[in-house]
């Protein structure tokens, strides 16, 4: 076969696999723009004040777990304490903090060991003690110590612990807004079939200003990292998981934000400890069990920005956040391969499988490949440079517009980010990002399989750099 | 002129309390949040502390706490959506007067607020 | 210049149809840039009159409310003129309401009337738009207006669950004696949001008399049959429970439980002995629920005899194995970790 041949048909493929994208994008905009405009309608007559004073709302189970956490720690917790919502508990696993994680939670809230039956039901490292508070304000603060173990293995501990029926799987250093719990509790409440999960919107909250744990002012951040991933979450959330959600394939709620029916978690064998993915790989389990079991049920979303989360603002931080996230979706996809184009699992099997395994685990690996193909071609070919000129114009300015389609349901939808300067700042970002950080992103990306395939296994530290905090007066 | 300390979150309540309050002869102060509250009772004489307990960063019932512990014969009346049982022994047990669930009337809230004045001196 | 130009033309189809491409993306990209910009800046522009209109509003309505119910002119003068004006209206009254009671309440349903602001409501209660029936429902519901209520009860079955919910909310905010009538018109299944807060407005709200639940255990839907297995219990309507007991042996598993749960609650006597018969037969998930009822009746010892009778092959059950640990968990103090 001749090289042009070979050319023409790589040419038809990488087509091929950009039309698809195009339509995929495409519908995925469609169907948000539905979910948002019905929900923006919705909430202008739908109160959850009756909710507020009932007591017969599911009590919730706030689970966080903790790891060298000692700058923020007591505060995260005393926002945890002022949310709304009637019957609650939060419980801290400390996971084998090497600093005064432990010792700061104890002092602050008066906690004392409990004497209580820990039940090991899904098998966790060893726990070393749980504390309670002996102040009453604090009577609803769980603290559990136990042996380093990750973080599936400290959710566990912590579902071990859990009193109550829903569990609601948080980061520790996440802001959250005041009705968090009541407007995520909402579709379990609302819907006639069986609800096991329901998860929100998360934001960045880097540089914004958190004053006790409260968010109290909105702000963009300074760096062109924390900008780019603005956009990638505008991107995720506000197109990918609420088309997702419409067509009930929902794969993935996010670990910083997420409740569960804690009996479904049960059953399903909890979080798994050997996947770096465990908030994918959990639901995906539930949902496949769930439907193995030919039960109904449903995932809910809540398309409101509840959760504020701290995100990388360095290269590297960046580079080990995205390998680990490769990793994960690698380990799901295979553990769960068997749902790959299975009718048996109906829109997850034929539909949201295939889009994570193709579009979102293959897809950095084939612009890797695409690359170096154009690179090839460049060097040994005789073809006009401006062909790829234009070839990387058309994607380019696709990467544009959806980042542009992104930034068009935020302003239709929240408008959180108030001052118009902000608006031409992030307008220039998406300018920049698919030249400077898409391409990063994508070799994360390459290198995390790469690490899959050779074994690597642990998660690394995020450095905290501690979320913007005002001047307090005196 | 009695002085009240208005707490409340709320701006539609914080603007109705003020206007109806002033318009009784009292001298009103306003905080929109827990900690604001705390400051302006720190700085300030009250006769009567109005709040709610639902507060953002000091919430009510600290503020009631520290309150009490400046003046332990202050006046305090709670003005809450919860109907929690639990919830409203609890603001009683910390020696609040009057307790008052939201939505409200406010010609009532009004009665109240005399009274415990009355009551208080 | 003049050479790329020839390139592109004398090109293939794949390169035309990506130039293509990269034209179109790169215009719809501009036309959403100048909709983003202009969306925002009528967004501030619209948001700084709206501000202007309730700041007045509100004020008036203060003194209105506080100070001078009878002021004819001064109602007359913030009469709203436009939509927005009116949507306005109805917004500021909305927060007023949502926060007071008694004759403030009565006086701001006297403002409404007193701009008209019912024709207003009436007029979008007719309306295509889901939306603005289910809001204009909520507003008849919160301002108590009677006369929407032929309009209100049409759609207490509607297809969409919005406007289902806010009929029913109405309904029951309005009732002043039998307030759960209308379920037996429901063929709809009521949701555990509308259970609580039916509840919630019988217990705050309504000021009649509670009725009799146990009329609603025959109704035909399983949700309805539920809330009422529920509110039995919840209302210590003991007379009923000669009508609970059939439920322990319903079909449906949600139905026994539901009814082990209502029992327990009523403190039935023989509940006990009843469900700790059905043990060894019964489903999973039932179980958990037999058992959590009588550990609280049993001594600890047994209890443990009592998950003797369980067959081995259930202890595989995760969920039945939890609520086991569980209850030993509370019962036995003595245990460290």
């Amino acid at each position: 076969m001749e090289l042009y041949q070979i050319v023409e048909i790589a040419n038809w493929l990488f087509l091929i696999f950009g039309i698809v994208i195009c339509l995929g994008y495409t519908l995925a905009a469609i169907f948000s723009f539905l979910e948002i405009r019905d929900y923006k309608r919705r909430i202008r007559f739908q109160t959850e004040t009756p909710l507020l004073q009932s007591s017969d709302l599911p009590s919730v189970s706030i689970l966080a777990p903790a790891f060298n956490e000692e700058t923020n720690v007591t505060e995260n917790v005393r926002s945890l304490l002022n949310l709304n919502y009637p019957n609650f508990e939060i419980v801290i696993i400390n996971d084998g903090s090497k600093d005064r994680t432990l010792e700061k939670l104890i002092k602050k809230y008066d906690l004392e060991p409990d004497k209580f039956y820990y039940h090991q039901f899904v098998s966790t490292k060893e726990v070393r003690g749980v504390y309670r508070s002996k102040n009453k304000s604090f009577k609803n603060l769980k603290v559990i110590d136990k042996k380093n173990g990750g973080k599936a293995d400290s959710l566990n501990a912590g579902i071990n612990c859990a009193d109550h029926e829903i569990i609601c799987c948080i980061d520790v250093d996440c802001v959250l807004q005041q009705d968090a719990l009541l407007k995520l509790i909402k579709p379990f409440l609302d819907s006639e079939e069986k609800v096991i999960a329901s998860g929100g919107i998360i934001r960045v909250a880097n540089n914004c200003i958190i004053e006790d744990g409260r968010l109290v002012d909105i702000k963009l951040p300074d760096t062109f990292l924390a900008r780019a991933q603005i956009i990638e979450y505008f991107r995720a959330f506000l197109m990918g998981r609420m088309a997702w959600s419409h067509l009930d394939g929902l794969l993935l709620i996010s670990g910083a934000f997420g409740m569960f029916d804690k009996e479904t978690v049960i059953e399903a064998g909890g979080y798994d400890a050997s996947t770096v993915g465990e908030d994918m790989e959990l639901l995906v389990r539930m949902r496949r069990m769930m439907r193995e079991q030919k039960q109904k049920y449903r995932v809910g979303f809540v398309p409101d920005p509840l959760c504020w989360t701290e995100v990388p603002q360095s290269w590297k931080i960046l580079h080990r956040q995205r390998n680990r996230w490769t990793r994960g979706t690698a380990e799901t996809l295979y553990i769960h391969r068997r749902m790959l184009f299975n009718p048996k699992y109906k829109v997850l099997g034929m539909l949201s499988v295939p889009y994570w395994l193709f579009f979102e685990w293959m897809a950095p690996i084939i612009e890797f490949l695409g690359i170096f193909y154009v690179l090839f071609l460049l060097l040994f070919s005789g073809i006009d440079p401006v062909v790829y000129l234009i070839f990387f114009i058309t994607v380019y300015s696709f990467a544009v517009l959806f980042s542009i389609t992104a930034l068009f349901f935020e302003e239709y939808s929240f408008q959180q980010y108030k001052k118009p300067k902000y608006i031409l700042k992030l307008l220039a970002t998406i300018i920049v990002e698919p030249l400077f950080f898409h391409p990063f992103v994508m070799f994360a990306a390459v290198k995390g399989n790469i690490d899959l395939l050779r074994g690597k296994k642990k998660w690394g530290t995020m450095q905290r750099t501690g979320l913007t905090r005002q001047e307090q007066s005196s | 002129m009695k002085r009240i300390l208005v707490v409340e979150d709320n701006p539609m309540i914080v603007k109705s309390l003020e206007f109806k309050l002033r318009q009784e002869g009292y001298e009103v102060l306003v905080a929109q949040d827990g900690r604001q509250g705390v400051e302006l009772m720190e700085n300030n004489e009250i006769d009567l502390l109005l709040t709610d307990l639902m507060l953002p960063f000091v919430n009510g019932i600290q503020l009631i706490e520290q309150a009490k512990q400046k003046d332990p014969d202050l006046p305090i009346i709670v003005l809450s959506t919860s109907k929690q049982e639990n919830i409203i022994m609890d603001a009683f047990n910390l020696g609040v007067e009057d307790f008052i669930t939201k939505p409200f009337n406010p010609n009532e809230l009004s009665l109240r607020v005399k009274r415990s004045l009355r009551n208080a001196d | 210049m003049n050479d790329y130009i020839k390139t592109v033309s004398n090109g293939e189809l794949i390169l035309h149809v990506n130039l293509f491409f990269s034209v179109f993306f790169s215009l719809v990209s501009l036309l959403l840039v100048g909709t983003i910009l202009y969306m925002r800046y009528r967004k501030l522009r619209e948001n700084r009159k709206i501000q202007k209109r309730r700041e007045i509003l509100s004020d008036f309505m203060m003194r209105y409310l506080f100070e001078n119910p009878n002021d004819e002119q001064a109602i007359e003068a913030h009469q709203p003129q436009n939509n927005l004006q009116l949507r306005t209206a109805v917004q500021v009254i909305m927060e007023f309401v949502d926060n007071f009671k008694g004759e403030s309440l009565e006086l701001l349903r006297k403002l409404f009337y007193a701009w008209r602001l019912q024709k207003y409501v009436q007029h979008k209660l007719q309306s295509k738009l889901w939306y603005d029936v289910a809001q204009s429902i909520y507003i008849s519901s919160e301002l108590k207006l009677e006369e929407m209520r032929e309009h209100v009860v049409k759609h207490t079955n509607s297809t969409r669950k919005e406007i289902r919910q806010q009929a029913i909310f109405y309904l029951i905010n309005m009732a002043q004696e039998n307030p759960i009538s209308f379920l037996h018109q429901v063929d709809k299944p009521l949701s555990v949001f509308e259970q609580i807060y039916i509840k919630d407005c019988m217990d705050t709200q309504y000021t009649g008399v509670i009725p009799e639940f146990g009329e609603y255990l025959e109704h035909p839907l399983e949700s309805v049959q539920i809330f009422a297995l529920k509110m039995i219990a919840e209302y210590n309507q003991f007379e009923s429970i000669g009508e609970i007991l059939p439920f322990l042996e319903s079909e449906r598993e949600e139905l026994r439980i539901a009814a082990i749960e209502s029992l327990s609650k009523l403190e039935y006597p023989e509940l006990s002995e009843r469900i700790e018969q059905k043990l060894p037969s019964e489903k999973a998930s039932v179980r958990s629920h037999i058992l959590r009822n009588l550990k609280r009746k049993y001594s600890l010892g047994d209890f443990q005899n009592l998950v003797g009778l369980i067959p081995e092959t259930d202890y595989k059950n995760r969920v039945l194995h939890f609520n086991l640990a569980n209850s030993l968990r509370k019962e036995s103090k003595k245990l460290y970790i």
